[in-house]
């Protein structure tokens, strides 16, 4: 075959798309922001920001079964319950450490994905939202049965002292600083998913599926690894969410709570795992904004009416004026501004044209 | 050599008789094309040959290895290519990442490991953008490396149609089956595809099924080809010779001639 193709050049043009030093000041300021609301002795904050970061690794998952795989999930919040209950039951009845029982929470979670997925990949769009719905129902109908092992509807007390690899973790910004790490190795694990073989495989599987079959997609395989991926991000997501509540109960994995992960889906925007990532802050610090807003404003309304109207009127107004989400408007942004500014070719142009009207 | 052979395949759907006994041979390197006139089945030909459908009767050899029960990915992994009538692109994704989805079956994980526990991080990094470099190769061999970083949404018809031709020629296929290249493409387009196709099978050697509407783009580029109508075979042949036998006319142009006039 002919080409003309040279190697030096493009990898030039490679390097120049992808200026990765953004990326260091990005991850270190969690940690900075940490330290500061430590100094500051913010142990509310710190706790909020903790919750951000549980629904940050619990949204990457997300991304990656119904964003890029486009596997639509309402029993997110039940993959989680499982992830957390395990874990919960780890350390409490069987005196495991951290790590092993965060990562038996996981494996669990995407186990019992796969048997869900076994019966769902056959199933499309609102189909197969209705039997992840079915799921939902029966994880938290499951956690009241089961009274012997999960405690019913008392719930169950973590722990929040911990040991990871030799280190003792007992104060809330030590917890933090875990939790970020965490964060972290699940943002890098995604994106790097979304740019091999497997994540184009997923894209495939959402945007086309009989092109995906023609070109050596096997489709019932790849809806199985979308579903044990999310749902292991899921599980360890939810042995941290017990960590950081310090308490597990049924009140928290109900159905309501995975269409709460949805909202922060379509707000973020799916496909990029940074939208995600945006969208889980995003409507984890909104009853922080509501009530500071409130006080602005001066409104004499519950905070909690407030807050479901505002959940609503987001949502909708994200589906009707946004609907790749925030980091869809951020990626237009910037693709607004690299046209127009700072690309060389564009403004010469503009020179041109200004020259002579 | 034979590449494909289908012998009397038969498929219906509820009471309609879809191909009713088809038995076509494709030839190594050679240009064939199917002609017939709407609903006379050439799609369905393609799609049983590709296992989206399964066939209700009959036998598929593709490399004399029968694939009539084997599922779509394998046969796929197999080196049949698909080039759809409809564009079937991700329209989310850009041009190079579709193209490299197209390179599925030819990615796996055991050469990066090798390279990886033999310390051979110069390889390595030839293999992590293995996909990307072949992909952009293809670009470049279809003329489109500019469009590498758009969104397919955004892409004009004919790119879109280049885009997923190379899609499909990026694994380096051994047949592809190419549904309906020209349509609705006009004159100077047509041109560029027939010479295209003429170009693939030159270049990579690679077999080219098509099927076809626009006669004159048949004539220009197949070796050999069928004529069907109503799910059954009415002719073959040289190009030429079959679009002179009577029945073949009567199918395109609908009944008897001297009737109308």
């Amino acid at each position: 075959m002919k080409s003309r193709y040279v190697h030096e050049e493009r990898d030039e043009e490679r390097d120049m798309a992808r200026n990765l030093y953004w990326y260091i000041p990005l991850m270190i300021m969690p940690f900075l922001t940490g330290y500061f609301l430590n100094e500051m002795e913010n142990s509310y904050w710190i706790y909020l920001l903790c919750l951000v970061g549980v629904n940050i690794i619990s949204m990457v998952g997300m991304d990656i079964l119904t964003g890029l795989a486009g596997q639509l999930s309402l029993g997110h919040a039940s993959f989680m319950a499982i992830g957390g209950y395990v874990y919960a039951i780890a350390v409490n009845d069987y005196g495991l450490q951290f790590l092993p029982a965060s990562l038996l929470g996981g494996i669990s979670a995407s186990f019992v994905a796969i048997f869900l997925a076994l019966l769902a990949c056959r199933l499309e769009y609102l189909y197969l939202a209705i039997a992840t719905m079915g799921f939902a129902f029966i994880t938290e109908e499951m956690i009241l049965l089961l009274k012997t092992v999960t405690r019913g509807v008392e719930g169950m007390a973590v722990s929040s002292s911990i040991r990871v690899l030799g280190f003792e973790v007992t104060s809330k910004i030590e917890f933090y600083y875990l939790v970020y790490v965490i964060v972290i190795l699940a943002i890098v694990i995604g994106r790097r998913i979304l740019n091999t073989k497997l994540g184009r495989a997923f894209i495939s599987i959402r945007d086309s599926d009989t092109a995906a079959k023609v070109l050596g997609v096997n489709l019932f395989q790849y809806k199985l690894l979308a579903f044990t991926i999310g749902a292991f991000y899921a599980g360890v997501a939810g042995s941290l969410y017990g960590i950081t509540i310090g308490y597990l109960g049924p009140s928290d994995f109900t159905v309501s709570a995975s269409i709460y992960y949805l909202v922060m889906l379509v707000v973020g925007g799916m496909g990029y795992i940074y939208g995600s990532v945006s969208g889980a802050i995003a409507i984890t610090l909104l009853p922080e904004i509501i009530r500071y807003g409130k006080d602005i404003i001066g409104l004499a309304a519950d905070i909690y009416d407030l807050q479901a109207l505002m959940y609503g009127l987001i949502m909708l107004v994200f589906i009707v004026a946004e609907p790749t989400g925030i980091y869809g408007r951020w990626r237009k942004i910037r693709f607004y501004w690299k046209a127009f500014p700072f690309n060389k070719e564009q403004k010469q142009r503009v020179a041109w044209i200004r020259r002579w009207y | 050599m034979e590449i494909l052979r289908t012998e009397n395949i038969e498929l219906s759907f509820g009471g309609l008789m879809a191909l009713g006994g088809i038995s076509i041979e494709v030839e190594e390197k050679e240009i064939l094309a199917v002609v017939g006139p709407n609903g006379a089945g050439k799609s369905t030909l393609f799609n049983c040959i590709n296992g989206i459908y399964r066939t209700d009767r009959g036998e598929i050899c593709f490399c004399d290895e029968n694939i009539t029960r084997m599922p779509t990915h394998r046969i796929a992994a197999m080196g049949v290519g698909r080039i759809f009538q409809k564009v079937e692109l991700f329209p989310n994704a850009c041009v190079l990442e579709n193209v490299m989805v197209g390179m599925h079956t030819k990615l796996n994980m055991g050469p990066l490991v090798k390279a990886f526990l033999h310390g051979n991080f110069r390889k390595l990094y030839q293999l992590i953008y293995h996909a990307e470099n072949e992909a952009y190769q293809i670009l470049e061999y279809l003329g489109i490396t500019k469009f590498h970083n758009s969104l397919v949404a955004e892409l004009p018809y004919g790119i879109k149609k280049l885009v997923e031709i190379g899609r499909a020629l990026v694994a380096r296929p051994k047949l592809i089956l190419l549904d309906e290249p020209a349509v609705g493409m006009n004159a100077q387009e047509k041109r560029q595809i027939a010479k295209l196709i003429l170009d693939i099978r030159e270049d990579m050697g690679i077999t080219i099924f098509l099927v076809e509407h626009d006669l004159n783009l048949v004539l220009s580029v197949a070796d050999r080809m069928y004529a069907m109508d109503a799910g059954l075979l009415i002719a073959s042949g040289e190009p030429a010779s079959v679009l002179k036998e009577p029945n073949v006319v009567e199918a395109f142009l609908g009944g008897d001639l001297n009737v109308v006039h």
